[in-house]
C-alpha cells in the first residue's frame, strides 16, 4: 500500500487539513468535511495507521541525495514514493508527514506512525498561514531589526510543522529544610535599626502535574519549543493520521525517558517553588532540598509549530510560531548600528540624569 | 539612597577599570557632577543597549512548570521553629 493521501468525498481532489476552519477544505470544489463526515465516507482511518499495510522507506545510497526534496531539516535522508505521482520524496528518517513538492499533495509516511511511534494525542492546527505571515510582519518590527531584513520575502519559507512532545504527568514529592528570616526596620535617633527574627522550617509536600511537555525531537531548538509554549490542552485530541494533511510532521527522535531530565528539573523547581510560598517569610534561604517523582507512563502527542529556518548576512536565524495560539518567538537579526546609536542616545540621558543627582 | 548606589557602582567601576580612571581623577578635582556624567551615562547606556536587545530576543529555556501544576501544594509536615533575633543598628547620615 502506498503512503497515505485523502481524497475529498465530493469530488476526489486532494483535501486538507484548514486550520482556520477546523475542518477538511476541498481547493477544487470548495466543500468542507468534519473529521466525523471524513471518517464517515471511509476518506478518514477512524483508529490508528493499519501496522500491515504501510509504505517503508527506500535507503539512499552513495550519497544519491544530499538535501531533501520538502525542505525538512536533518541530514539523515531517505526516500519515499508519492502515492499521488509516483515522485520521489527525499525527506528527513523522521519526517512522519510532508508535501509532494512535485505534485503538491499531501502524503503522511505511515510506517512513522505506528507501534512506538504511534501518538496518542494531537492538537490539530488553528492558525493558517495567511495569519502567521501578518503575525510574523508585525514580530519583526523591533526597534533594531535591520532595515534590509525583510519579512515578506522571508516569511513564505514559514512551514507549517506537527513537532512530537512527551507529555509527563505524575506528582513529586518535596522535603526543604530552610532558615528563614523575618525582618522589621526601625528608626531611632539617628540609627535604622533592623530586627531579624530567624526561624528554621521544615515543609514536606507534593505537588500534582499533569502534561508537562518536552520536545521530543533532536532537530528543533529546545528553548524554542519551550518559549512557544503553553499549548491549550482543550483542544487535545486523540490522534488521527489525517490532521497531518497538507503539513509536515515528525515522530520522535529522542525518546520519553531522555526527554524526561528537561521536564524532571521543571518539576523539580516548580516544587521547590511551592514548598517556599507555603513559608511566609521575607528571605528564605534552602538548606536541604529533596525531591522524588512518581512518574505516569508518558503521552505521546503532535503539536502544531509554524517553523522558519532563514540566513541573514551569512548568520542562521530560527523563528517559531505556537499553531494553536499564534505565540510568536525567535531571536531577530540585530542592526549594530542601530544599536550602537541607541547605546549612546541612552548614555547621554543617563549621563545628563546623574549629573543632576550628584552635582 | 540613589546617590549612594550611583557611588557604590563608581566606585566598583573605578576599582575595576582602566577605562574609567582618567576620567574620576579629573572628577576629583570637578566634583561629584562629573562622577554622575560617567556613572549615569554608562548605566543609560548597558540599559538602554539591553533593554532594546532583550526586545528583539524572545528564546527563552523553561525552568518551571508552574502552568502544569494541578490542584494546590498538598502538605504532610510544616515546622517553624523561632532560633533566636539578630539586631543590626546602622547609622543614618
Amino acid at each position: 500500500m502506498a503512503n497515505i493521501s485523502y481524497k475529498c468525498p465530493t469530488c476526489g481532489a486532494e483535501i486538507f487539513w484548514d486550520a482556520s476552519a477546523g475542518k477538511f477544505l476541498c481547493k477544487y470544489c470548495g466543500d468542507e468535511f468534519t473529521m466525523e463526515d471524513m471518517e464517515a465516507s471511509g476518506q478518514a482511518q477512524a483508529g490508528a495507521v493499519d501496522n500491515q499495510h504501510v509504505e517503508l522507506h527506500e535507503e539512499i545510497v552513495n550519497n544519491e541525495y544530499t538535501s531533501s526534496t520538502d525542505g525538512t531539516v536533518g541530514s539523515n535522508l531517505v526516500k519515499y514514493k508519492c502515492s499521488y505521482c509516483g515522485s520521489e520524496i527525499i525527506t528527513d528518517r523522521a519526517t512522519a508527514a510532508t508535501v509532494c513538492v512535485y505534485c503538491g499533495n499531501a502524503v503522511v509516511m505511515g510506517e512513522q506512525l505506528i507501534n512506538d511511534f504511534a501518538p496518542d494525542y494531537v492538537i490539530p492546527f488553528k492558525v493558517e498561514k495567511a495569519r502567521v505571515m501578518q503575525a510574523f510582519k508585525e514580530f519583526s518590527k523591533k526597534p533594531l531589526t535591520p532595515k534590509a531584513f525583510d519579512p515578506e520575502k522571508v516569511v513564505e519559507k514559514m512551514q507549517g510543522v506537527y513537532i512530537p512532545f512527551w507529555l509527563y504527568s505524575g506528582e513529586c514529592e518535596g522535603y526543604m529544610d530552610a532558615e528563614c528570616v523575618n525582618e522589621k526596620t526601625t528608626r531611632q535617633g539617628d540609627y535604622r535599626v533592623v530586627e531579624k527574627k530567624i526561624y528554621n522550617v521544615l515543609r514536606e509536600g507534593k505537588v500534582r502535574f499533569k502534561n508537562v511537555p518536552v520536545d521530543g525531537s533532536s532537530k528543533t531548538d529546545d528553548a524554542a519549543m519551550d518559549s512557544i509554549e503553553p499549548y491549550d490542552y482543550k483542544d487535545l485530541v486523540p490522534f488521527k493520521p489525517a490532521y497531518l494533511s497538507g503539513f509536515l510532521a515528525e515522530r520522535y527522535d529522542e525518546d520519553a525517558e531522555k526527554c524526561f531530565e528537561r521536564a524532571k528539573l521543571r518539576i523539580e523547581n516548580t516544587t521547590l517553588d511551592k514548598l517556599k510560598e507555603s513559608a511566609p517569610y521575607d528571605r528564605i534561604t534552602v538548606r536541604t532540598y529533596n525531591k522524588n517523582i512518581k512518574k505516569e507512563k508518558p503521552k505521546y502527542a503532535l503539536m502544531p509549530t509554524w517553523l522558519l529556518y532563514t540566513v541573514y548576512n551569512g548568520e542562521k536565524y530560527f523563528f517559531a510560531m505556537n499553531g494553536q495560539t499564534g505565540k510568536f518567538i525567535g531571536n531577530l537579526p540585530i542592526d549594530k548600528g542601530k544599536l550602537t546609536v541607541c547605546s549612546i542616545l541612552g548614555a547621554i540621558v543617563g549621563g545628563f540624569l546623574g549629573y543632576i543627582l550628584m552635582r | 539612597m540613589i546617590r549612594k548606589i550611583i557611588e557604590k557602582i563608581g566606585f566598583m567601576l573605578i576599582a575595576n577599570s582602566v577605562l574609567f580612571t582618567p576620567i574620576v581623577a579629573h572628577a576629583d578635582g570637578a566634583g561629584g557632577g562629573v562622577v554622575g556624567i560617567v556613572v549615569g551615562g554608562a548605566i543609560g547606556g548597558i540599559v538602554v543597549g539591553s533593554t532594546l536587545v532583550s526586545m528583539s530576543k524572545t528564546k527563552i529555556t523553561a525552568t518551571k512548570a508552574e502552568k502544569y501544576v494541578e490542584g494546590q501544594l498538598e502538605l504532610k509536615r510544616k515546622q517553624d521553629q523561632f532560633v533566636t533575633t539578630k539586631t543590626e543598628r546602622h547609622k543614618v547620615n
